[in-house]
């Protein structure tokens, strides 16, 4: 899909208002980050976003079901120091709600032995258990590294009973992590490729009937762990990422099924990269829809439909939104895509 | 100057057949099995950097190989070839001792198996039991759960267990 970053460019800029440059000077943001809260959420809602991102998220410990039992692993680590609190929705996973200075997560001989994957927060679990709802079969993550999706959903389809994960990335450093993890978990159904996804579709001689596709994208949803995210993208950054965005998931919509399901997914809450990326596409494409997702696992915001100037297609209220302030996770952006029959 | 990151080396292929005879002739010695029942005919090799990695292949995968895709790592592992050693994985250690018992072992104390996780050698006062090893190469186990953590070579000149691979790969190298 050809699409110009001028087009995309002059479509998502803002001159921001004074009260955006107050609060952005404040908090140290990009005015046009502000202003994009301030016109999605409003003044008070904006501030509470921005205090949320303040605050600290609770890393998740996945149990690896496949080496060990979820009571047993909270055992071990319950004598280790660490208090976990059972995640409602991911049936296996838990909260780290208080830890002790010494072993970190990463170090324990429980992790080494493979017991666990410690995600640094829960919103990554969400997309992997929409996407393989009732399904069991191959899955193509198409932007994988480090993998903590891709050994998710091969431990899921392990216990299932059949199903293969192809695993693809185009960072080596990355990839090497993800081998890692596969190595010290145990798991036998992932094949690792090394690939740019935009170009998957012209290699691959299969389709998939279910894509996972966690574009690389800003991270603006991850600011409470990483503060230098709120400077790091510029508008014209923005432009050039939202550009891969469309043609990632323009590519990987040919790798679909008809009637296959794809997940795309940013840790990010910019509409620019979310609903603008999947209402360009779906408009291009006419052969995907936007469905709702499966199951109600929590409260989920749903799309924004308008956005400035910006009118998307209705369809995209059906993306689920994640907000720090709202439900205490990273922000976070899922919308699920369906091929037609 | 390239990152570390940058500079990272990666090689992959079929696994050469004199590195799948060494590992099969490593298996058959350290625990008296017979090795083509657990290494499969068609193995594959991945090394990044100094570390090689052998695995088994998917059958599904060989199209995607002529498609030029470029596949780093597939099915299970099933060893590692480091210094200059060909050794089993340590998820297959597990199996196999599972099935037969232990033997080439050495059963390691707490102190002992925090020393090795981190790279060190293990000192003979943290070995709780040995069993004998025809080749001095010793598959390293936990004592407390009987998980298999590592690899170490007796070296009577330094009296010491030393560290060939252990789980703290993950972290070091594969991290």
């Amino acid at each position: 899909m050809k699409i110009e970053l001028y087009e995309i460019y002059r479509d998502i800029y803002v001159e921001p208002a004074r009260e955006a440059y107050e609060i952005a000077l404040k908090y140290c943001y990009l005015p046009y980050m502000v202003q994009r809260y301030l016109d999605i959420l409003g003044e008070k809602e904006a501030l509470e976003l921005i205090r949320a991102f303040e605050k600290p998220v609770k890393p998740v410990v996945r149990t690896n079901t496949l080496v060990t039992a979820s009571s047993e692993l909270k055992k071990r680590l319950s004598e280790l120091g660490f208090k976990l609190e059972e995640i409602p929705w991911a049936p296996g996973s838990f909260w780290v709600v208080e830890k002790p200075a010494n072993p970190t997560l990463g170090a324990t001989h429980e992790y080494l032995k493979g017991y666990y994957y410690v995600h640094r927060d829960a919103s990554s679990l969400l997309p992997v258990l929409l996407l393989l709802h009732d399904y069991v079969g191959d899955v193509l993550d198409a932007c994988a590294a480090p993998g903590g999706k891709a050994t998710y959903i091969a431990q899921i389809l392990k216990e299932r009973g059949c199903g293969l994960v192809y695993a693809n990335d185009l960072v080596l450093y990355r990839l090497k992590a993800l081998i890692g993890h596969i190595m010290r978990m145990q798991l036998n159904n992932i094949v690792v490729l090394w690939s740019d996804a935009r170009v998957l579709s012209s290699r691959f001689k299969r389709r998939f009937h279910r894509i996972l596709l966690d574009a690389p994208c800003s991270g603006e949803g991850r600011i409470s762990v990483d503060p230098g995210r709120k400077s790091r993208t510029s508008l014209l950054d923005l432009a050039i990422l939202v550009k891969r965005e469309i043609e990632l998931l323009a590519s990987l919509i040919d790798l679909l099924e008809p009637g296959g399901v794809l997940a795309y997914v940013t840790c990010s809450i910019a509409p620019e990269e979310n609903e603008y990326v999947v209402n360009y596409v779906i408009k291009a494409r006419r052969s995907v829809e936007v469905i709702d997702p499966p199951l109600k696992l929590l409260d989920y915001s749903r799309g924004v439909v308008e956005f400035r100037n910006l009118k998307f297609s209705e369809e995209v209220e059906k993306c689920i939104r994640l907000w720090p302030h709202r439900h205490g996770l990273f922000g976070y952006t899922i919308c699920l895509l369906r091929k037609k029959d | 100057m390239p990152s570390e990151k940058e500079r990272l080396e990666l090689k992959t292929g079929k696994t050469p057949l004199k590195l799948v005879l060494k590992l099969k002739s490593t298996i058959r010695d350290l625990y008296g099995v017979d090795p083509d029942k657990y290494i499969p005919l068609n193995t594959r090799l991945t090394c990044i950097d100094s570390f090689c990695i052998i695995h088994s292949e998917i059958p599904s995968t060989r199209g995607l190989r002529l498609s030029n895709l470029r596949i780093i790592y597939e099915g299970s592992w099933l060893g590692v070839y480091v210094k200059r050693t060909a050794l089993p994985s340590i998820s297959l250690a597990r199996r196999i001792l599972q099935e037969h018992g232990l033997r080439s072992a050495i059963l390691v104390s707490d102190q002992g198996v925090k020393a090795f996780l981190y790279g060190n050698d293990i000192l003979p006062q943290s070995v709780i039991k040995i069993y004998p090893s025809s080749t001095g190469i010793y598959t390293v186990i936990d004592s407390s759960d009987q998980e298999v953590i590592g690899f170490s070579k007796w070296s009577s000149r330094r009296k010491v267990y030393v560290n060939i691979y252990d789980l703290g790969i993950f972290l070091r190298i594969l991290g």
